[in-house]
């Protein structure tokens, strides 16, 4: 009888084995994300996988700089919203839910996908509803989302995208940091650095012509931080709506930009500033050879020093003068 | 006394007919051009327009009609409040959204062709409500915009 007991446990062992280890290789999961300037950590596993991604639209104000508010339209309550990472090959059932509180109807469009709008005309999702669908992540890159609900250009002057990476099969070269910037252009009715709480200015929006630029308009505030020797990775998304972004991180040169996030074709080399559209995003790499803050800004320039389009990258570590040093000039007779 | 007369008998004939032609006249001046295109397609507008409202207008029907206008139907957001077109986000909108308090509008447009509209939204920027309200809400709602084109009702009161 012992023995028969026995058996049967070892029976019964090896049953639940067997089913974890089926079950275990394409596990279903819910897609771990982010917010601004994280990056979920890189999958280490094979693509085929049963994603689950769940989003959810709101309307909050924020600072969007000192003593000047805004109602942003956000996707979990961040501008940009989370940064999604799922794996070329895996299935993704995007599940939208529109806060109650929520003023006005949302959706999203994710460029990855390949589908009716990108997802939006399954997405239209009035305030305190859910919509959902399913998409295969054919294409590996880095892609922009963005709600799709008219008024659209309303709807992504507030705020409304985000970034979503489809990492290709067999992954993106190891580095030690990886970050999250988006850049977003914005229109207030009061002229820039104008106090209190800002309504949107469809007439400034219409003329193409910003009150602020900005990185991470409403996200975790800190700078982005790295140690001397370390290869760091930002995806550069860009929301727009209108402005073409002329990326560069001052004092440092892209050793490798994947352009216009088109992962799979030969990245560019040694690349000082790179182009990126609304509606468009970007990977660069690049080695910190040299402790400094890094700043990051869109090369036209105005944007960066005079509506806010600046980030910092704070490098700490060991000087390496074989690389850069500060010579010490003399006085008068130091000139030109 | 007697040129006082003519004037004052005038005045009284005259200066109200010329207030209701300017009202008319206004209302069509505030309408924009499109304000009288058919939204619905020529093949279907037969069709739609034979639809018959099965919700009947009532104190309560409207009060649940107003809820869906302010909101998970966002209405007001763009056709305001009081149905003047007028919402937060109007002006984002060329042509701007429907005045529904336009007496002339009301007149040409039948439920069937605001409920086709409410249904697939329209090319200026309407987003279709086909999977958002049920057809119930739908006619709900157009018993409610009604209201706006009168000038006492629940939809002009706040």
């Amino acid at each position: 009888m012992a023995k028969k007991m026995k058996l049967a446990v070892l029976v019964l062992i090896g049953l639940l084995v067997s089913f974890g280890l089926n079950n275990g290789s394409y596990a279903d999961e819910t897609a771990k994300l982010t917010t601004a300037p994280e990056v979920p950590p890189a999958l280490n596993r094979a693509g085929g996988a049963e994603v689950t991604v769940e989003l959810e639209t709101t309307e909050k104000k924020g600072a969007i700089a000192e003593g000047v508010e805004y109602t942003y339209w956000t996707f979990n309550g961040t501008v940009p919203g989370p940064f999604v990472r799922v794996k070329e090959g895996d299935t993704v059932t995007f599940n939208l839910k529109n806060s109650k509180d929520s003023k006005n109807i949302h959706s999203i469009d994710i460029h990855a996908v390949t589908g009716p709008g990108g997802g939006a005309k399954a997405t239209q999702t009035p305030p305190g509803g859910k919509t959902a669908f399913q998409w295969k992540a054919i294409n590996p890159g880095i892609y922009i989302y963005h709600c799709a609900t008219a008024h659209i250009p309303t709807h992504i002057a507030n705020g409304m995208y985000g970034l979503l990476l489809v990492e290709p099969a067999n992954g993106l070269p190891k580095v030690d940091k990886e970050y999250y910037v988006v850049q977003g252009d914005f229109y207030t009715k009061g002229k820039t650095g104008a106090k209190g709480l800002q309504a949107f200015d469809v007439e400034k929006a219409r003329a193409e012509q910003p009150t602020y630029v900005k990185f991470n308009a409403m996200a975790t505030p800190g700078n982005l931080k790295a140690n001397v020797g370390e290869t760091v990775r930002l995806y550069v998304g860009n929301g727009g709506p209108n402005l073409t972004s002329s990326f560069h991180v001052i004092g440092e040169i892209f050793d490798t930009v994947y352009q216009l996030g088109a992962v799979g074709s030969e990245p560019a080399k040694n690349v000082q500033t790179t182009v990126i559209p609304p509606g468009g995003a970007a990977i660069v790499e690049f080695k910190v050879d040299v402790p400094a803050a890094y700043i990051l800004v869109d090369h036209a320039i105005f944007r960066a020093i005079d509506k806010g389009a600046v980030g910092i990258l704070e490098v700490t570590g060991n000087e390496n003068p074989d690389v850069y040093k500060a010579l010490k000039s003399g006085g008068a007779d130091a000139g030109h | 006394m007697k040129i006082k007369f003519r004037f004052s008998f005038a005045a009284v004939l005259v200066i109200p007919l010329y207030l209701t032609f300017l009202a008319f006249h206004t209302d069509i001046a505030q309408a924009s051009d499109d304000a009288y295109d058919v939204k619905v397609p020529e093949s279907k507008l037969a069709e739609v327009k034979a639809l018959k409202n099965v919700v009947a207008s009532n104190k309560k029907s409207l009060s649940e009609a107003k809820a869906i206008y302010t909101g998970k139907g966002t209405c007001f957001n763009c056709h305001g409040e009081k149905g003047r077109g007028d919402g937060e986000l109007a002006s984002s909108f060329e042509p701007p959204p429907r005045n529904f308090t336009l007496s002339g509008w009301q007149k040409v447009r039948s439920d069937g062709e605001l409920f086709y509209v409410i249904t697939n939204g329209t090319e200026s920027g309407m987003p279709g409500f086909g999977d958002m309200l049920s057809d119930e809400e739908k006619w709900s709602l157009i018993n409610y915009i009604r209201e706006f084109g009168k000038s006492k009702s629940l939809a002009s009161r706040k």
